[in-house]
């Protein structure tokens, strides 16, 4: 009886494992090629229904929120996503800028990769429209905010910091035998971050 | 026998196999795991300390009641802790500090094999309440360290232990990982030709550390093709060419090298090295002697002789 007990829970895991991994693989598969469908195409799909159902049930959110076994495994896939250049410009009491860097004043390598890491929530304010962010613009935006709020903080002589957003496009590789330049900024958005 | 008793036995015989040389293979297995693990996380919990409050305090790069919003209402986060504690005269400083010490002082406990079922425990609350207090700075890593731990929980790895269940299944973990990050791949235009990869070793932050100079391969598209089917092929068929004991060596190797190439190239060591660890785990012949039985008095710490 014991040994049953054990396997239905081992079972148990792996339908966690197989139903995050699937739910993920659905999202990630129709985001890419059918972002502006997505929702009903999941729907439509009784496989990806049945994971998102199994995935998102209560229960089984909060023992991944303490077990990490919510995430899925579709690394780079199955797209590579592109990256977020920040530029913070920092000014002193009279609007002169005192100077620019990219990144917060941080002491480890591990926490720029961290670092990026969170930048990636703003892709969401360049493939969604104002009406699909709805109140996640706002939520990015004061993200952006106290990102800028941060520097600002931690230098005495910073009176505004203006974070500025941009993407990084870097050439393909089809177009790069032949291309001048090879990388681009596309800007994104701006937050000052102002000393009260 | 029908064919449910049958389907049963073999699941008994798969997860809970009790001969000697099966149980010394797993509890090497295992040892190892608990070992290097426990050495990663708290690498990696060291490769932050300068910037820890910043990182993930309640008044940092992102303040904490911003980051809430995103974070279940059962969810122990670490900000909430402070926060908590907060009411009871206990400042932030103080509360940061000592989870600091707690955290230290559980990995090197793990690491060690002092009470290392209860050790994993405690640092799997430490590690899930930092991650997802700040859910945002999370990535890769700190999920599979967090599976790592919850793993060690359920490990036996005491002179009497049998983990086989644990090691079993740490195995067709791995194999579902995989499958699907290969299939994902596979579905993705950007991975058959090329591009996938030339993006990946061309972000902006990554490949700092060696800056290696690829602009030249440009004229070589093909070497990006051949690697990024390289890719698809060794995490789709992970499951199947790494059960097949012709073949583990040589996937084992792949899958360590797709691995080291990533830490090399992209500079994600912890990632890197905390997925190299997990297939050995699972899948390296730990057993150095045929049917060698692990002593009773076999220190844990000589897993690694």
């Amino acid at each position: 009886m014991y040994t049953l007990a054990k396997l239905c829970g081992i079972g148990a895991l792996l339908l966690v494992i197989c139903a995050n991994a699937a739910n993920t693989a659905f999202d990630s598969y129709y985001g890419f090629y059918y972002e502006e469908s997505k929702a009903e195409l999941v729907a439509a799909n009784p496989a990806a229904s049945l994971a998102a159902s199994v995935a998102q049930a209560k229960p089984v959110q909060l023992f991944c929120g303490y077990t990490g076994f919510g995430t899925g495994y579709g690394f780079f896939a199955p797209n590579v996503a592109s990256d977020f250049i920040t530029l913070y410009e920092v000014k002193d009491e009279c609007g002169e800028t005192l100077r620019q860097t990219n990144l917060p004043p941080f002491h480890h390598k591990e926490s720029v990769i961290r670092y990026l890491s969170a930048t990636g929530m703003f892709l969401d304010k360049i493939t969604k429209d104002s009406v699909e962010l709805g109140l996640q613009k706002e939520f990015l935006e004061v993200v952006q905010r106290q990102l800028a709020d941060y520097v600002r903080r931690r230098d005495p002589a910073a009176a505004s910091v203006t974070l500025d957003l941009y993407l990084y496009d870097y050439v393909t590789l089809a177009a790069a035998p032949e291309a001048e330049l090879y990388e681009d900024l596309f800007y994104v958005d701006s937050q000052t971050s102002t000393r009260p | 026998m029908n064919f449910a008793q049958k389907t049963y036995a073999s699941l008994v015989r798969f997860f809970f196999a009790d001969d000697d040389a099966t149980r010394t293979e797993s509890l090497r297995a295992l040892r190892f795991f608990r070992i290097a693990v426990g050495t990663i996380v708290l690498l990696h919990f060291f490769a932050i300390h300068q910037d820890f409050a910043d990182l993930f305090g309640t008044n940092g790069l992102i303040p904490w009641d911003v980051a809430d919003l995103y974070v279940a209402d059962l969810q122990l986060t670490l900000p909430r802790l402070i926060v908590f504690l907060e009411a009871y005269g206990v400042a932030a400083g103080t509360t940061l500090f000592w989870f600091q010490v707690l955290f230290y002082a559980t990995g090197i406990s793990l690491i060690c094999g002092f009470l290392p079922r209860l050790s994993a425990l405690i640092l799997l609350l430490l590690q899930v309440s930092v991650v997802s207090g700040i859910g945002f700075l999370a990535y890769g890593v700190d999920f599979f360290t967090s599976m790592a731990l919850f793993y060690l929980i359920l490990a036996n790895t005491g002179k009497n232990g049998n983990p086989l269940p644990v090691r079993r299944t740490l195995q067709l973990h791995l194999g579902i990982a995989y499958f699907f990050s290969g299939l994902v791949k596979l579905l993705g235009f950007n991975w058959w030709n090329g591009e996938s990869i030339w993006k990946a070793i061309n972000l902006p932050y990554v490949n700092r550390d060696f800056a290696f100079d690829f602009t030249w391969l440009a004229d070589y598209p093909f070497v990006f093709v051949a690697i990024g089917w390289a890719t698809i092929v060794v995490e789709l068929f992970h499951p199947f060419f790494i059960a097949w004991k012709k073949t583990r060596t040589f996937w084992l190797l792949a899958t360590v090298g797709m691995h080291f190439g990533i830490a090399i190239v992209l500079n994600l060591y912890y990632f890197s090295a905390m997925m190299i660890v997990w297939n050995l785990a699972a899948y390296h012949y730990f057993t150095l002697e045929e049917n060698s039985a692990v002593s009773a008095a076999e220190p844990e710490l000589g897993v690694l002789a």
